[in-house]
């Protein structure tokens, strides 16, 4: 019960998120880089729910907007680092030989750095754009997404329901689309879920840093990092952010959590221990 | 409530004390109907007492609460158990606690994974007695040492400081013994103590319970579904059916003149004893419809540094095998004898190292993706599990109907002959929609066998297909093959551990051992002349249930005679004429083949000895 | 058995150190810019750009620039900063000593935690304190570690003024001092390790605790606190310790986000101020020693592994 009731909670938060940041592209309450001097530092108010910055700006609107390209920009680095990752994972495991070595000794490499370390790397090299972000975030995830889901092919190999097909004459792509790929679906899902909640810290952490999303668009994390100076005196700068951030993550680990304990628990179990 | 069928008293009352006393006991899960019901006996000091049911009775369940250690969501309802004149509802946590190990011991089904791998054997056995018998830590090692060399653990001392893992299945089952029996509990249950033990070692396991009993004066409970072993030990029996006790008695009353229906269906569903008069001897001619020549395989083994190459690890010494059309061979061994191997090698499943194999004389490659449809469909498999075996996502229908959709029929006749496998196989037509976690052990192995028969396969293989199923279902499968070979006229050849199961179905009989056949011949030459040891122990493990005229079971030990090994095969001689190993297959009849050569003792330390292998002398039938 | 599984464990991390540093020659070389313009930094210095490109070895072949390059690394010749004129190697050191002092109360501090935690969570399965624990652990690892660090500073540093807010000092010089600093910033690194291995010892507890041999431990009569010690525990930590181990390595690697936010001169910091200051010898240094640094964390965890799982001796 408790179980279902925290998928509930983390659906919830997800929905909210997902609903205020495509409703922020249309409208927002102020215009979230419009400066007004006259209500510098503003504490939250019926005005200004979430208080003003050192600009006058809206801090509520600014972080609306922000949602929008914190969320857009890491789903978007999930969804190609699964659609490169998972492919690749699930023919390696399934040719075998020399294909399934190559991409091993790849992850191998990758996944020798910490994940941030390797972001910082790259866009070290390329500088900072909202392009290079994505493909950072996304190159640094792909070996975990080619692990789970080649893990996930290697087992289902070895079940027999897969061997009683090969009895019956099933051709290899009728093995590969038919029997593999949709058993596959449910680590991924999970995967997909635990991984969209790092990479939302990684990259508020990129932006907190100055070399994520570059200026003036604000992200969460860019919030954050400009309350530093007002701590003593604007607490709600940093306050209202970064609870953001804590929720929209929880809601999606939450829901994670949901997904792995309603998917099969085994593959599931697979998937968490690799991600 | 249906009162069980019960004797009064069911032990002669010798005055002996009462140990455990069951009083109308109720076990359910939430608030589900119960799944133990109403359960009443009693067991005496020094009794050996059986409990006996198929998985789903609550025997185990029943045993679990005696220790106090019911699984979560598990309670008693109604009812209570005496224990040592204790009353289980009156004691706390912590009291029901304190009686675990020092009156009740319990010895669990899986001996591999009922040892702590991270702590040593030795501070195992130690932990409990000095807890129980506050007794020192010197002494306590001191008695351990001296309890596992009575179980039978050789180099005792330096045993103890190893970890389970070191030890043999077997080894691990006795060391559990031994933990209880150190604490001398007055009561102790094994839970299906033979189940996981290969059949040669159960007796050696029953023995040693016991004697262990014995010795420490306490009284046994064994829960178990096999009747073989609850037949030559138990005084009396218990036997349970969907959470009710049916009938208890003593063991010779109740299972030599059964008095209740499902008492009687489960001795009837033991495997019995081939009736004199074999099916088609003609069948078992010498012609060769499937034939393998020198099939082996080997599997890579683990490379240890990588500048060493992994030396291949063998799962099966190239091996002579042919089964004739419409017979049926039985391939019988413990696990890891290569049999399994050696069903899948036969289908195609596992790739061949080395060998030939031949269908009606053609040679037919031995990598299943090269062959072509009609050859594919010719051979088929039915797999032991029955759950991982059968798509979860797929329909009863989808299932059978596979094997059609891959060889391109068209989808009327498709549905037409998946009605009919599915008719022919026991499954009723409303199966077809369901899914198979909607169905039991027993529908599935149905499922995968309508599945195997649906393209009219000229062999099938079918390995272990009975093992993972109860005793009367296996029965019902059984018969199911036995009725489909003989109407459908296919080959099969049907893997199993288990020597007895085999006897009532099969024409031939291949004993394997270590990756090779010891002994093959027609079931009259393996079963009433087996003439290597191996085929010997597995018979000697094997009693069989006679059924008299008058309705009366009794337990028979197995007849056989050996052929003799003519004066010009002995091992010495062979020695001279063979290099190397000295092993040949020697002809004892025109069916009968046996392996013989110089004895090796076998590397996992059990009793029997087996062979070594060089030269092969097929049967010279063709 | 053991020396030999130590030797293939060791022999195991070679390949994987190889592979890390051509990963960041890929990176450096491969990627569209120029190496020499990154090194120099000064687009303006057409003399200085000449000589490093034949420093570099850039006229040469690929391979050759491979061969070269792997050389130097391997001889630990990383080079001088830009921006501080001093040699790679000394720096890192330097830095990485500071970055330790961090990297190790935290995961010493988690683990003390979460250990107990997720088994006594394990042990109360599905009850209160076990809801209670995964629910706080959910919202720990949710939360972003900067930010925990914000809400410290504000908490003890402003409102409280408990504590120092930011900056360094050196046990060496004084210890009181040099804890005070470093209060803050180890609470806020452990509060999300904390978060995440509790969970992970739950879950490894809970399959633990539904095994035969607790069943059995059980059975010989032994008390629920000596059977979770005893038999549950030394099982649990093990696959825990493997995740610990890599948490660690990348704590080793720099916390660069709280290393930032408290002023810390530590290997994080020093990664991001030199990726400000476009300092390519500092960068390609520093990731190529926490990389190795990674490795060899792993493969001590692998090596420890053992003495907490004997079967893993004869895999």
């Amino acid at each position: 019960m408790t179980r279902s009731f925290g998928g509930i909670v983390g659906a919830s938060l997800c929905g909210l998120w997902l609903f205020a940041a495509t409703w922020s592209l249309i409208h927002t309450p102020y215009d979230p880089v419009a400066m007004a001097l006259d209500a510098r530092l503003e504490p939250p108010s019926e005005r200004h729910w979430m208080g003003t910055d050192q600009y006058g700006r809206d801090l509520f609107s600014r972080v609306l907007d922000a949602s929008a390209v914190s969320l857009l920009v890491s789903f978007v680095s999930v969804f190609a680092a699964m659609l490169l990752g998972a492919p690749m994972g699930a023919f390696a495991a399934y040719r075998g030989g020399k294909f399934d070595k190559l991409v091993l000794i790849g992850t191998e490499a990758v996944m020798a750095f910490p994940a941030l370390l390797l972001v910082l790397l790259l866009l070290s090299v390329t500088g900072p754009s909202n392009i290079a972000v994505i493909i950072a975030l996304s190159l640094a995830s792909v070996p975990t997404v080619i692990r789970v889901s080649r893990a996930a092919v290697l087992s289902l190999k070895e079940q027999q329901f897969v061997e009683a097909a090969w009895v019956a004459g099933a051709s290899r792509s009728f093995t590969l689309m038919r029997l593999l790929l949709p058993n596959c679906i449910s680590p991924l899902s999970v995967l997909a879920t635990s991984l969209f909640a790092a990479i939302i810290l990684i990259e508020s952490a990129l932006s907190f840093l100055g070399l994520g999303v570059p200026p003036p668009q604000a992200t969460w994390g860019a919030l954050l990092a400009d309350s530093r100076q007002y701590l003593a005196v604007a607490p709600w700068l940093s306050l209202y952010p970064g609870a953001v951030i804590t929720l929209a993550v929880v809601g999606i680990n939450l829901f994670g959590d949901a997904l792995r304990d309603a998917l099969d628990p085994r593959l599931a179990s697979m998937a968490k221990e690799l991600s | 409530m249906t009162e069980a069928l019960a004797d009064e008293p069911a032990v002669p009352a010798t005055g002996s004390e009462t140990i455990v006393d069951i009083c109308d006991l109720s076990i359910a899960f939430g608030d589900a109907e119960p799944t133990v019901n109403g359960v009443s006996f009693t067991v005496r000091a020094g009794e050996t007492a059986a409990l006996i049911g198929e998985s789903g009775s609550g025997k185990t369940l029943l045993a679990k609460s005696l220790l106090g250690l019911l699984p979560k969501g598990a309670h008693i309802v109604r009812g209570d158990v005496q224990l040592l004149n204790q009353r289980v509802s009156s004691l706390s946590s912590n009291e029901h606690r304190q009686l675990r190990g020092r009156q009740l011991g319990i010895v669990l089904q899986e001996p591999l994974t009922s040892l702590n791998p991270a702590l040593t054997v030795g501070s195992q056995l130690i932990e409990a007695q000095e807890l129980h018998l506050g007794i020192s830590r010197e002494q306590a090692f001191e008695s351990a040492r001296a309890m596992l060399i009575r179980v039978g653990v050789d180099e005792a001392e330096s045993r103890l400081r190893q970890h389970p893992h070191e030890f043999s299945g077997g080894m691990r089952q006795r060391i559990m013994i031994a933990a209880m029996a150190l604490l001398r509990p007055r009561l102790l249950i094994a839970d299906e103590p033979t189940t996981a033990v290969d059949a040669v070692l159960q007796r050696s396991v029953m023995t040693l319970l016991a004697e262990i009993t014995t010795e420490i004066d306490a009284s046994l409970l064994l829960v178990s579904h096999d009747l073989g072993v609850v037949l030559e030990a138990a005084d009396t029996v218990h036997v349970m059916q969907r959470g009710r006790l049916v009938e208890s008695g003593s063991a010779e009353r109740t299972l030599g003149r059964p008095r209740h229906a499902y008492t009687r269906q489960l001795l009837e569903s033991l495997p019995r004893k081939r009736s004199p008069v074999s099916v088609a001897m003609d069948r078992s001619s010498s012609k060769q419809y499937l034939c393998a020549t020198g099939l082996a395989v080997s599997f890579p083994g683990r490379r240890l540094l990588p500048w060493r190459k992994p030396a291949p690890v063998p799962a099966l010494r190239p091996t002579d095998i042919h089964v004739g059309p419409g017979e049926v061979l039985s391939v019988v061994g413990e696990s890891g004898s290569g049999k399994t191997t050696l069903g899948r090698a036969l289908t195609g499943l596992t790739p061949v190292s080395e060998g030939q194999l031949r269908l009606e004389g053609r040679e037919i490659g031995s990598d299943r993706a090269n062959r072509k449809n009609e050859l594919v469909s010719q051979l088929q498999f039915v797999f032991q599990d029955p759950f991982s075996s059968l798509n979860p996502r797929w329909t009863v229908a989808d299932i059978i109907a596979e094997p059609l959709i891959h060889m391109g029929v068209n989808p009327s006749t498709t549905e037409s002959r998946v009605v009919l496998a599915m008719k022919d196989c026991g499954l009723e037509a409303r199966y077809a929609s369901r899914f198979p976690h909607e169905l039991s052990g027993g529908q599935r192995q149905r499922v995968g066998i309508a599945r195997a028969l649906v393209v009219e396969p000229s062999i099938v293989v079918a390995d272990e297909p009975v093992s993972a199923l109860d005793l009367t279902v296996q029965a019902q499968i059984l018969a199911l093959m036995g009725r489909l070979q003989r109407d459908r006229g296919f080959s099969l050849i049907f893997i199993s551990h288990d020597l007895a199961v085999v006897e009532s179905l099969t024409d031939r009989v291949a004993v394997m051992r270590e990756g090779r056949i010891v002994e093959e011949g027609t079931g009259s030459d393996v079963f009433d002349h087996a003439s290597h040891p191996y085929t010997q122990s597995l018979l000697d493990a094997s009693p069989v249930l006679g059924e008299h005229s008058d309705g009366e079971f009794s337990l028979e030990a197995r007849r056989y005679t050996p052929r003799a090994i003519p004066q010009d095969f002995q091992p010495a001689v062979l020695n001279r004429h063979a290099a190397g190993t000295g092993l040949r297959y020697l002809p004892l009849t025109e069916t009968h083949r046996v392996l013989v050569g110089k004895a090796t003792a076998s590397s996992r330390g059990d009793r029997t000895t087996a062979s070594g292998f060089s030269s092969r002398m097929p049967l010279s039938s063709d | 058995m053991l020396a030999q599984y130590a030797l293939r464990r060791i022999l195991l991390a070679i390949p994987t150190v190889w592979l890390a540093a051509t990963l960041v020659f890929i990176i450096v070389r491969l990627l569209p810019g120029d190496p020499a313009l990154l090194m120099v930094g000064d687009a303006q210095d057409a003399q200085a750009l000449e000589l490093a490109r034949r420093d570099m070895g850039l006229d040469q072949s690929l391979p050759t620039q491979y061969v070269l390059w792997l050389s130097s690394m391997a001889s630990f010749e990383l080079g001088e900063s830009i921006a501080m004129g001093l040699p790679v190697r000394e720096l890192i050191w330097a830095r990485f000593l500071v970055t330790a002092q961090l990297a190790i109360p935290s995961i010493l501090l988690a683990l003390l935690i979460a250990v107990p935690l997720g088994l006594f969570a394990a042990a109360q399965h599905n009850k209160a304190v076990d809801r209670a624990a995964m629910l706080s652990s959910v919202v720990l690892l949710s939360v972003p570690s900067f930010w925990v660090a914000l809400l410290l500073i504000m908490l003890f540093g402003v409102k409280l003024n408990w504590l120092p807010t930011v900056g360094y000092v050196s046990p060496a010089v004084n210890l009181t001092l040099a804890i005070q600093f470093a209060l803050m910033p180890v609470l806020a690194l452990s509060l999300t390790v904390i978060g995440q291995l509790t969970r992970m010892t739950r879950s490894t507890a809970l399959d633990v605790l539904a095994t035969d041999y607790v069943l059995f431990a059980r059975a010989k009569g032994l008390s629920e606190t000596t059977t979770l010690l005893r038999h549950v525990l030394p099982n649990a930590v093990a696959p825990t310790l493997t995740v610990a181990g890599m948490i660690f390595g990348s704590l080793l690697g720099g916390a660069a986000v709280i290393e930032t936010i408290f002023t810390i001169p530590g290997i994080g910091r020093l990664l991001v101020d030199s990726i400000y200051a476009r300092d390519y010898p500092v960068i390609q240094g520093a990731v190529l020693f926490v990389g190795f640094l990674y490795i060899l964390v792993n493969m001590l965890v692998d090596l420890v592994y053992p003495l907490l799982d004997p079967r893993i001796r004869l895999q």
